[in-house]
């Protein structure tokens, strides 16, 4: 299982299409994805769960991945983050 | 793979059908939207749902709300066990049933209903955000 704590950087936060985005990215790993703010733990395979963190700019959250392919999913999803989800600001 | 037909008072269907295009692009086209217009008879409205849904091998009608036009439509798609139908559409219910589409009509249901009464928040008192700004209000500190 790895870890890792990441800070949402786009002017956005966790919205509508980058939730989205997330999702369908962490549902193309086989391994579990959990997504953790404030205590509240989610599925970041879903959608809903990962609007529920209500994660706006400068939001702190933390990832999780579990499974075969843990190292990639992790490596993915701080990607999308860190590039904001491709939106630019 | 079901088919998602949505069904309500104009512009709700096709408004709907918008949001998925703006969250989901890749999903927008797999939602059939009909809106109903104050002046169309039920029988108008039933032909054109049949016309839209008829290769659809498994069927989830939303509609709007329970016991008007468009929902007392839709009951009438609903002559075997490949179509359902769930009045109360909200986008939290369509984002989920769009997002478990590839799954059977009877898990499709299930997730959706779950999806559309999940998704009805208070949001001042349970977003994590405002949660934060509550703890950091001045007139929260007592001491």
């Amino acid at each position: 299982m790895i870890q890792e704590t990441i800070t949402i950087s786009n002017k956005l936060g966790l919205h509508a299409r980058a939730s989205a985005k997330l999702t369908k990215l962490a549902g193309g790993f086989t391994c579990d994805v959990w997504m953790t703010r404030n205590e509240r733990r989610i599925n970041a395979k879903s959608i809903m769960g990962v609007m529920m963190l209500a994660a706006g700019m400068g939001a702190t959250v933390e990832i999780e991945t579990d499974g075969v392919d843990e190292r990639e999913a992790m490596d993915g999803l701080l990607a999308l983050i860190n590039d904001k989800f491709g939106e630019g600001e | 793979m079901t088919t998602i037909l949505v069904i309500a008072h104009t512009p709700l269907a096709t408004a709907l059908q918008s949001c998925v295009r703006h969250i989901l692009p890749q999903d927008a086209d797999q939602i059939l939207a009909l809106d109903v217009e104050a002046h169309q008879s039920p029988e108008e409205i039933f032909a054109a749902a049949k016309l839209m849904t008829h290769d659809a091998s498994e069927l989830l009608v939303l509609t709007d709300i329970f016991g008007a036009t468009p929902a007392n439509t839709a009951g009438r798609l609903v002559d075997d066990g490949r179509c359902q139908v769930l009045a109360g559409v909200n986008l939290p219910m369509l984002l989920r049933a769009v997002h478990y589409r590839h799954e059977s009509l009877e898990s499709v249901v299930t997730k959706a209903t779950a999806g559309g009464t999940l998704g009805i928040v208070e949001v001042n008192l349970t977003a994590p955000q405002n949660q934060a700004k509550r703890s950091n209000d001045p007139r929260n500190n007592h001491h």
